[in-house]
């Protein structure tokens, strides 16, 4: 079996860090393309913060994601992999994850099993549950 | 392959069964154990407690005994058909509530991965996913890897 390309799903949750490594050991074992992809809902912060993002406003979270993503993730990858892909993406989460999956077609799914944002912590582990539910590919829910 | 011990839940579906080709997949390149674990569902709690004539007792402990037997037996048919030689692949029968049993043996044996299929021989397929297989990674101590139907043959 050869997996040529892996998706990781990440927020900054423990279960999203564990994600991470776990998609990283199979991507380095097997030689495929890591894509690690950080969707960022701006209706729900729209929702606590109250008030509408300027465009300089949103090219800043995008950058400053960016930069988390790389610092606290994609440091942890060993010296000997190439360089993952790294897409921070805005929308809703699940349907950009899995619009994502559709047009990537990576050979597995990765994700963590609970979440970071407001609406996870009421409802548990939405986000992994509803990828396990809807992506035609297989999908690994990491605790 | 950087997973030593994973678990595949069988209940004989199709769903199952590709789980079980997934995982054999991932163990080929590397030193892992297979262990293919069917759970029969326990029915005393149920019947225990009705206590009609005849049912309940010794008798379900009978019915129990050969229904694990004969799932021992399809197991290891099972395992003749998917799992290659080279491929170490276990098999166990459990009597109990599946995801509790299936969790459980992961966290007391320290799998490292769960294969299993979104959907099992009971329920609705309009359901996304599976009571089972959502149960299970709600609970899993280790990463579920959740796999789908085998697609439909090609035409042509």
């Amino acid at each position: 079996m050869a997996y040529s390309r892996i998706l990781v799903g990440i927020d900054g949750s423990e279960a999203s860090l564990r994600a991470f490594d776990f998609a990283a050991r199979l991507a380095h074992d097997q030689e495929a393309v890591l894509d690690v992809v950080s969707v960022i809902d701006l209706d729900q912060l729209a929702f606590i913060d109250f008030h509408m993002f300027t465009d300089s406003q949103l090219d800043s979270i995008q950058k400053r994601a960016r930069t988390r993503v790389i610092d606290d993730f994609v440091s942890r990858l060993p010296d000997d992999m190439p360089p993952p892909e790294l897409h921070i993406l805005r929308g809703p989460v699940v349907k950009t994850l899995v619009r994502r999956v559709e047009d990537t077609e990576p050979d597995v799914v990765v994700v963590g099993r609970h979440g970071k944002n407001v609406v996870e912590r009421f409802v548990e582990g939405s986000v992994s549950r509803k990828m396990a539910q809807r992506c035609a590919v297989p999908v690994v829910v990491v605790p | 392959m950087p997973f030593s011990k994973i678990l595949v839940p069988i209940d004989f579906s199709d769903s199952s069964t590709e789980a079980l080709r997934l995982a054999v997949q991932m163990a080929s390149s590397g030193q892992s154990v297979l262990t293919l674990i069917h759970v029969v569902m326990d029915p005393s709690p149920l019947y225990g407690q009705v206590g009609a004539p005849g049912v309940g007792g010794s008798t379900l402990r009978e019915i129990v005994r050969a229904q694990k037997e004969s799932r021992l037996e399809s197991l290891r048919e099972l395992r003749s058909q998917e799992v290659s030689a080279a491929v170490d692949g276990q098999i166990v029968v459990r009597v109990g509530y599946p995801p509790h049993v299936i969790t459980a043996l992961a966290a007391d044996h320290d799998h490292d991965l769960i294969v299993m299929g979104t959907h099992g021989r009971t329920g609705l397929k309009r359901v996304f996913l599976g009571s089972v297989a959502e149960r299970v990674i709600r609970e899993a101590p280790c990463p579920v890897l959740v796999t789908r139907e085998p697609p439909a043959p090609e035409v042509g």
